[in-house]
């Protein structure tokens, strides 16, 4: 066969052909080369204003009477809260523990409560919210703190200690009723009683939710590193789960309550999957988790703008195995602190 | 005579893959092709002569070349090579046709390549490359391409593309580049970069240092540019990047997270999901305009949306059912229907470029599978399976899938994959280091 005879086609002389893709490129990698962009409504203005240790300006207009006080709280040799006479006080500026507490009951709201139903007895969930204070289920009397119980101004009341017993106005164990509890040993602690829901703006109802409850963080010094290992940062989940189960629950009312100790803190919560998922149905998952968390803290009286959430799917495991273990702690939500000294972010 | 004698050798496989009628294919004049079409057959034999230079022999450049060229055949199943030591005297010139009755004596090839390259005074290299059927003795196809020798795979990939087109009538998909995922370190602190390929692993560069995590590229259909998100904001933000410019640019200004974006099939809008609230929606950008609307609504994760080749819907997957399901909507957001029925989960849906499958993820009994099923949700056919399969991405002829596989325990990697989309002819694709969430680019011309 001769040359001739061929059929060679001539086609497609590529001469500038896209064939410059193999030509030199500067590598401008992504990391350099990008001023850094404006998120826009997150950063660390999720910090709640107003005083430390008050709600501050989410709680609305009546939030804000006890912040004279509140802002004059310092810390005592045990990481205490005291108050300007050394007295000790909660995070609202409340006394606690052996301080007489029925003597408070004329400081602000005047001191006389006659709650729904019968005279002095609170009803879950009916109560009244009031400036500078927390209640779950009850009813706040300026200065005082109840839970659920029943309030007396003045003394005879049924209190909760830090440790969620009933006691008198005297700090001595009673029942829900009031009616002294022999032998019963009353234990002094710096405890603070945790707030449960309140509602935000206006300084007066608030719905019910988790009970409250109140929790001892003892050599509590306000750092991240005490929120991640004393007080408990995360919180795990079933697979495919968002669902927060009591543990999970009583370990985010621990934290908002360490929260509402340092609200000078901002809270980032990182929603995480285990690797038994895809990628991207990972990232929506760890969002949903996250986002409980940030529900649940809110429902407890964190405002949700001092959260933000952000999910990384299963890009970042804690325990590298393939194993039921490994997942399980995979699986998990972590709040992070942001703001604050010297915290990073 | 000896045509129909060899092309009965290959019995029942030839037959089945010449595109030729029956009774039409013993004649010696039916060209040599194949049909993708069938299930998988007995591969066709080839060979592929290393390319002579500008000094009449082969060089280790030619012999390169043909090397690039007998993988990419080989790599698809649909060919093997044959040893072609004892050919290469009988096509001493690649001015000349090979002496094709000796070829057949001591070959079983039926295809036959042969090539050379030039560099001219310029400094420019040539490629020219001949495709011969063994039977018939004809030139099937001939063509040159002239490009910078740094070019050479690429040329050499375009030849292997004509070849592949010659025989299948289908168009090939070796000159393509796809993006990935670089992964270095250990498991619980990976460093992850985007890194570019082309097809077979090789020529990867990063466009990306690093210090971001980043997830999930995807190549427009219609050009050098991927989406793809990154945290360097602090959370998942779906990015636009040019692979040739490098230039990139944010997508949207969300007040949540942003990620699972895909271009549509003109590469005029992405796609992506918007986690807000704990609810995670599908949400439609037009690039020109930066217009936005959501496809999707309810407190359920709707997620990983894909468009059919025509772009008038969108498969994606959900777990408004409970469990996560594939679905199919109109692509501005009507009338949604379930597709996937199968057990286990669905996840991961990829609408194939030729409309035909939809490729998928399958979680079931333990184990992760790549699977296709038709768009209608029949047909499932599962193709791979193991401890974790995932990110299935088409060839831009739709014949075959990319995937990643990621093995199991504290020192488990992900590697790339590619296998038929009929099944079979799996071959991992040789990485620098482990990689992951593939996206098959367009073909580059």
């Amino acid at each position: 066969m001769r040359l001739s005879a061929l059929r060679f086609i001539m086609i497609a002389t590529v001469a500038s052909v896209a064939i410059a893709g193999c030509s030199k490129k500067q590598p401008v990698g992504v990391d350099s080369n990008t001023a850094a962009r404006d998120l826009g409504g997150f950063g660390p203005g999720g910090r709640v204003g107003g005083a430390p240790g008050g709600f501050g300006a989410g709680a609305g207009a009546g939030g804000n009477a006890g912040a004279g006080a509140v802002g004059q709280f310092t810390r005592d040799a045990a990481g205490n809260l005291v108050d300007a006479n050394g007295r000790r006080v909660d995070e609202f500026g409340n006394p606690i523990t052996g301080a007489p507490l029925g003597q408070l009951a004329g400081q602000g709201g005047g001191g006389v409560y006659a709650g729904p139903g019968s005279a002095g007895t609170l009803q879950q969930g009916g109560g009244v919210y009031a400036p500078g204070g927390v209640v779950d289920g009850g009813v706040y009397q300026p200065g005082g703190v109840v839970d659920g119980g029943v309030y007396q101004p003045g003394g005879g009341g049924v209190f909760l200690d830090g440790n969620g017993n009933f006691v008198d106005a005297n700090g001595n164990p009673v029942d829900a009723n009031g009616n002294p509890i022999s032998g019963a040993t009353y234990q002094q602690g710096g405890t603070f009683v945790q707030g449960g829901p309140y509602a935000q703006g206006n300084g007066g109802t608030f719905a019910t939710g988790p009970q409250a409850q109140s929790y001892n963080f003892a050599g509590d010094d306000g750092s991240p590193n005490y929120f991640a290992q004393r007080v408990g940062d995360r919180v795990l989940f079933a697979t495919d789960s968002s669902n927060l189960d009591a543990q999970s629950q009583e370990t985010l009312r621990r934290q908002a309550a360490w929260f509402n100790l340092h609200p000078q803190y901002s809270i980032t919560v990182e929603g995480h999957a285990d690797e038994r998922g895809t990628r991207d149905y990972n990232l929506a998952l760890g969002a949903r988790r996250a986002n409980a968390v940030r529900g649940y803290l809110s429902s407890l009286g964190i405002d949700p703008n001092r959260i933000r959430t952000v999910s990384y799917g299963k890009e970042r495991p804690v325990n590298p195995a393939s194993t039921p273990n490994g997942w399980a702690v995979n699986r998990r939500a972590v709040s992070t602190l942001s703001g604050g000294n010297g915290a990073s972010f | 005579m000896m045509t129909s004698l060899l092309r009965s050798v290959y019995g029942a496989a030839l037959a089945a893959m010449l595109a030729s009628v029956p009774g039409q294919a013993m004649a010696q004049s039916a060209p040599l092709k194949l049909t993708l079409d069938q299930g998988v057959v007995e591969p066709l034999p080839v060979s592929v002569l290393d390319f002579f230079s500008n000094n009449g022999a082969p060089d280790q450049r030619g012999a390169e070349i043909a090397s690039v060229i007998e993988a990419d055949l080989a790599s698809t199943g649909l060919f093997r090579t044959v040893p072609d030591a004892a050919v290469a005297p009988l096509a001493p010139s690649f001015i000349s046709p090979p002496r094709f009755s000796d070829v057949r004596a001591v070959s079983n090839a039926v295809a036959l390549v042969t090539g050379e390259t030039v560099i001219d005074a310029g400094g420019r290299m040539t490629l020219k490359f001949r495709l011969w059927d063994v039977i018939s003795q004809q030139q099937l196809a001939g063509f040159q391409y002239t490009a910078d020798p740094g070019a050479w795979r690429r040329m050499a990939h375009r030849a292997a593309d004509a070849i592949y087109e010659r025989l299948t009538g289908e168009p090939g998909y070796f000159e393509t580049r796809v993006v990935f995922v670089d992964e270095t370190g250990p498991k619980n602190a990976r460093v992850k970069r985007l890194a570019v390929m082309d097809y077979d692993g090789q020529n990867v560069e990063y466009l990306t240092g690093g210090s971001s995590l980043v997830l999930t590229p995807r190549y427009s259909p219609r050009s050098q540019q991927v989406t793809y998100i990154t945290y360097r904001d602090g959370l998942p933000r779906v990015y636009l990047l040019d692979v040739e410019t490098r230039r990139q640019e944010i997508l949207g200004r969300f007040p949540g997270m942003t990620f699972a974006p895909r271009f549509s099939p003109d590469g005029s809008k992405v796609v992506m999901s918007l986690a807000k609230g704990g609810t995670t929606d599908i949400y439609e950008m037009d690039l020109a305009s930066r217009q936005v609307r959501a496809l999707t609504t309810g407190a359920s994760i709707n997620t990983a949306p894909s468009y059919s080749p025509d772009g008038r819907q969108i498969v994606f997957e959900s777990d408004r059912g409970g469990a996560q399901q594939l679905y199919v909507m109109d692509a501005n957001g009507g009338t949604p229907r379930r597709i996937s029925f199968g057990d286990g989960r669905y996840a991961s849906p990829v609408w194939s470029p030729r409309g035909d499958l939809i490729a998928f993820t399958k979680i079931s009994n333990g184990a992760f599978s790549i699977g296709v099923m038709a768009p209608d949700g029949s047909a499932e056919r599962i193709l791979t399976s193991s401890f974790l399969d995932d990110s299935p991405t088409w060839a831009p002829n739709g014949r075959r899938l990319m995937f990643y596989r990621e093995t199991a325990g504290a020192s488990g990697q992900p590697a790339i994959y590619t296998i038929d989309v009929r099944g079979g002819a799996e071959q991992r694709v040789q990485t620098p280091g482990a990689a992951s969430d593939p996206a098959w680019g367009p073909l580059m011309r």
